[in-house]
């Protein structure tokens, strides 16, 4: 992260990312693919270079490359997958609702998420695991629904939306806690799942939210421009021959679909959909079609950073990825809104 | 916008519309008065009454007087300190909300929008796993602390210090910080591997585990905040017709907040640190009372005080039923019932962009 | 339960022979266990005392075994010795067979592994918490059986067993029956019948004489607690510890009808339990019980009026539900009850 920083500062410093946008994101994807081969490294064993070089061309004989092969992997798999998905989502949400603090967090995906799979997890014992992460993101789906239909007033005025968002999310909170409350079974394997974690996730989880990413956020780049056009407002937009209403949906649906399948395999991993957007629109400015693709990188690098982190600071323990994230983003969500302040 | 002091920009046809409810009629704030009063009543009684043995009506008053059966030990030594202690909590929680609305001039502030319940919440967590030792009135300082730190980062970020505030942004400002500190409580118990009971103790809030020892680490300062908050009626009144109305009135508009600050962090962090994070008490009880008696302090005070009390005391004795015999964290019931009130309120905000 | 202590007394002579038979032999297969009856059940029941019929004992001894647990069947070769167990139980299991764990899940405190098992135990890798085992640790360890439980650890059985063969039991949730059957079919995946049907003759010997130490008409009802900073958590029949304390014959205050794993308790619930003697396991630091002791309530229930509330240690009495976990649980229980 601190790396990024002082990329992102010296970048601004020099304009380099007005004059060369594509160099610089260039050098933020090498950044990101060198954070994740030195990611393959840290972890509670020791494994050298040479071992996840193995590793990267297939060969499983000695046995460092064969973890690094089965589970660190997919893990590393799993962060560009979900910081991508998170940060995409959280870049159509910000730009829809017009709104800088906009986030998969607010628009109550997260939470819904969260009741779906403890629904799942604690009233039907003995669910097989797979089965979560359909219920969490059913939840996640029916959540943003619901804080669509609530905020429709003749349209549905962003502002309004994150309004209702906080509320719903409160509303499936309070019913988590029921739950919690319930059938407190094993609450510690819940609060783990709810705090968001790539704890044990394979190459099955990769598969389940490769599909999501692979289709939507090339969906989302292509439509750059339309968000855009929304950022004019309402009344401009439509001047503009734009649907509003109609593109306004649909960008939405996208996102929250992008978000539910993140924290249906992660759990709620707060943060990344919020402070992604935000770090790529100083560093490229508000025109989409580059900010978007920014954004992604920044999620994938904030979420390398902390399953690193999660994984390298305290071993054999780990730290809930979603936890690093909170830790990190809090502060900088405070600057921002200081930053933006009046 | 029938409950808005002074926000946001609002409509002209909103002004006109909450216009007759800041007029308050007397007779109105008597029956409101009234009916608290006999709900109140009729929760000690019911409170008193439920539980493990049924104590009737006709045997409370000798059992409440006269402690020499089991019936009367367990009436002056269990129930009678939890029906106290809802009725504190729900008070403090509930003034506080009233309070936090007037200071942020937004509807939507309330102590566990804000942050300042999770804020009091992770201290008090972190101390306990770190250091298992505390206890007793440590507690309530280091509530008061984490309550401070979380409330005051978060209004000073979302600028409230700088007069008026989009509600929007500073619902988003603590909804954020909030999920921030829950998050890291979360993982404070998830490394500790404490007892579930503890675990939804501090996540859910309640006062099941009440003693008489818990109402008198409550009492001094939920008195010093009460009688604080009933003193500065006035100077509140005079803050919703706006900072520079208020100021050409004569009034210190910075102290006055201040002072108004300070009573919310004494109140939550006093009420969080002996009953945990009870939800929404103070959104939805000054919102209800606002709707009953409107806006002017001098009454809304006192009048959200009891209903406070009155709402943690019927969702204590809900929160009986969820699972009998046992019985749940009544923060559970309030977050049940508060949730939906939130989303009404935040449907109902007229909001500009 | 009674199903398995009506058992115990039926066997409680033959057990004795049985342990006897097989220590004097030394080696002793499965075939050589002496039959006590003509009912083949009966000889099933004294080749592994006290286990449910559903462990299949017929794979003991194979080269190759084929173990039924919780989350499939796993087929295991040879005799497994460098083992990773991911919960407190599973070290029991090992060490009832004389075997040590090469990697734990201790939640890196290694002081939760009683001392009972300490010694025998001797050094091994923490692989982290319980909740969250560090698989990459794990890995590292080369084990040739991990044992896991069925319920912590359901959504990384699939990648536990692409390491090593990997069984799962019910330990968190699990009763006594279930813990003494998961040793045994620890002890099948093992390769060590043997041992583990001579550990079980001595276990179930141990608790029949620790019972006969109760006066014939013992009818007061203990209540297990773990007593933490706002909580006050009762155990109901069906939970390990009431299961332990019922196998030497002491019942438990709390309704059997819930399907909860553990209740949580006011001081009004506690009272109204009257539980006559009181197994208190408090967390660090201060707990619910030091408050609830200054009220004039509690010094109402049966278990304080009779002086009959005493302190056990959390790690004994709760996190280490095993064959010998429960033996030091059943002495403790009857040196505070009877001095004995």
């Amino acid at each position: 992260m601190s790396s990024t920083t002082i990329v992102a500062q010296h970048v601004r410093r020099t304009s380099l990312a007005k004059r060369h946008p594509a160099a610089l994101m260039g050098s933020l994807g090498v950044l990101a693919v060198v954070l994740s081969i030195y990611s393959l490294k840290v972890g509670a064993t020791e494994v050298s270079f040479g071992n996840v070089l193995h590793a990267l061309v297939g060969d499983r004989s000695d046995q460092a490359a064969a973890i690094v092969f089965d589970f660190q992997v997919p893990r590393v798999l799993l962060c560009w997958l979900i910081g991508t998905a998170l940060a995409v989502s959280g870049a159509v949400m910000q730009g829809v609702i017009r709104n800088p603090l906009a986030a998969p967090d607010i628009i109550g995906v997260t939470k819904g998420a969260g009741f779906g799979g403890m629904l799942l997890l604690l009233a039907i014992p003995g669910v097989p695991v797979l089965a979560v992460v359909p219920a969490a993101f059913v939840g996640g789906l029916l959540a943003a629904g619901l804080v669509y239909l609530l905020a429709y007033r003749r349209g549905a005025t962003p502002v309004r939306i994150a309004l209702v968002g906080i509320a719903v999310s409160a509303a499936f909170e309070a019913g988590i806690r029921f739950l919690l409350v319930r059938k407190p079974l094993d609450v510690s394997a819940a609060l783990i799942w709810l705090t968001g974690s790539l704890f044990g996730r394979s190459m099955s989880a990769v598969l389940e939210i490769l599909p999501w990413v692979l289709v939507l956020v090339p969906l989302i780049v292509i439509w750059a421009r339309k968000l855009d056009v929304l950022g004019l407002g309402d009344d401009l937009a439509a001047g503009l021959g734009e649907p509003v209403e109609k593109t306004r949906r649909l960008l939405l649906l996208f996102a929250v679909a992008l978000a539910a399948a993140a924290v249906a395999v992660a759990g709620t991993i707060g943060f990344v959909g919020l402070i992604a957007p935000h770090m790529a629109r100083r560093v490229f400015g508000g025109k989409h079609l580059a900010s978007i693709p920014a954004a992604a990188l920044f999620g994938v690098l904030l979420m390398l950073f902390a399953d690193m982190i999660g994984r390298g600071l305290a071993p054999p323990l780990e730290i809930p990825a979603g936890l690093v994230t909170a830790v990190v983003g809090g502060p900088y969500f405070l600057y921002l809104l200081v930053k933006t302040g009046k | 916008m029938s409950l808005s002091v002074g926000t946001v920009p609002e409509s002209t046809e909103d002004a006109a519309h909450r216009r007759p409810k800041v007029v308050t009629s007397k007779q109105r704030v008597t029956w409101v008065t009234l009916v608290v009063l006999v709900l109140l009543v009729a929760g000690i009684a019911w409170g008193l009454s439920i539980g493990s043995q049924h104590i009737s009506l006709s045997r409370l008053p000798a059992a409440i007087f006269n402690a020499k059966d089991s019936d009367a030990l367990i009436l002056q030594s269990i129930r009678l300190p939890r029906v106290v202690l809802a009725l504190c909590v729900g008070a403090a929680l509930a003034v506080a909300g009233a309070l936090m609305q007037a200071v942020a001039a937004n509807p939507l502030a309330a102590p566990e929008i804000m942050g300042v319940n999770a804020g009091a919440v992770f201290v008090v967590v972190l101390a306990i796993t770190v250091v298992p030792s505390l206890s007793g009135a440590p507690t309530i300082l280091l509530s008061f602390g984490g309550a401070a730190a979380a409330g005051v980062s978060v209004m000073l970020l979302a600028g409230s210090g700088r007069g008026r505030v989009s509600p929007v942004r500073m619902a988003l400002a603590g909804v954020t910080a909030s999920s921030l500190l829950i998050s890291l409580t979360q993982v404070l118990i998830i490394f500790d591997e404490n007892s579930t009971d503890s675990v939804l103790f501090w996540l859910v809030g309640g006062v099941n585990f009440a003693g008489w020892q818990d109402v008198r680490n409550l009492l001094p300062w939920l008195v010093l905040g009460l009688l604080g908050a009933f003193a500065m009626a006035r100077p509140l009144n005079l803050l919703a017709l706006g900072d520079d109305m208020a100021r050409g009135l004569g009034q210190n508009v910075e102290r006055t907040r201040t002072l108004g600050s300070a009573l919310v962090i004494v109140l939550c962090g006093a009420a969080v640190s002996v009953a945990g994070p009870v939800a929404f008490i103070g959104l939805v009880v000054p919102h209800i009372m606002r709707r009953l008696v409107g806006s002017s302090y001098t009454v809304l005070l006192p009048l959200s005080a009891l209903g406070g009390g009155v709402l943690v005391l019927y969702s204590d004795i809900v929160s009986r039923y969820v699972k009998p015999p046992f019985e749940v964290p009544a923060g559970v019931v309030t977050a049940l019932l508060g949730a939906p009130i939130f989303v009404y309120l935040a449907r109902r905000q007229k909001v500009t962009s | 339960m009674s199903h398995r202590t009506s058992r115990l007394r039926r066997f409680a002579v033959a057990v004795t022979l049985t342990a006897a038979a097989v220590a004097l032999s030394g080696c002793g297969g499965s075939a050589s266990s002496p039959s006590t009856g003509a009912a083949p059940n009966a000889d099933r029941a004294a080749a592994a005392e006290g286990v449910s019929p559903d462990v299949n004992l017929d794979q003991c001894g194979k080269a190759t075994r084929t173990v039924k647990h919780d989350l499939g069947t796993t087929t295991i070769t040879g005799t497994p010795t460098r083992v990773v167990a991911l919960e407190y139980s599973f070290v029991d299991a090992l060490v009832a067979v004389g075997m040590s764990p090469v990697g734990v899940a201790d939640d890196d405190q290694p002081e939760r592994i009683i001392p009972a098992l300490r010694d025998q135990v001797g050094t091994y890798k923490s692989v982290g918490l319980r909740a969250t085992p560090n698989i990459q640790v794990i890995t590292a360890l080369k084990p040739d059986l991990i044992v896991a439980d069925s319920g912590r650890h359901k959504a990384i059985y699939a990648q536990l067993s692409k390491i090593a063969p990997t069984i799962a039991y019910a330990s968190l949730n699990g009763n006594y029956q279930q813990v003494l059957d998961s040793e045994m079919s620890t002890a099948i995946a093992l390769n060590k019948c043997d041992q583990m049907k001579t550990r079980l003759a001595e276990h179930a010997k141990t608790m029949a004489d620790l019972k006969a130490t109760a006066p014939a008409d013992e009818n007061r009802k203990a209540l297990f607690v773990r007593a933490s900073e706002k909580g006050f958590t009762g155990f109901p029949p069906k939970a390990y510890t009431p299961g332990v304390l019922s196998a030497i014959g002491i019942k438990s205050p709390l309704p059997d009808s819930s399907g909860d794993a553990s209740v949580s308790l006011t001081l009004e619930t506690l009272v109204a339990t009257k539980p006559d003697v009181m197994f208190i396991a408090p967390n660090d630091g201060p707990t619910l019980r030091d408050q609830w002791k200054k009220s004039p309530l509690w010094k109402e229930i049966p278990a304080v009026k009779n002086n009959a509330s005493y302190d056990v240690d959390p790690n004994e009495w709760s996190r280490s539900r095993g064959l010998i976990a429960s033996e030091v649980v059943a002495k403790e229980a009857v040196k505070m009850l009877y001095g004995k």
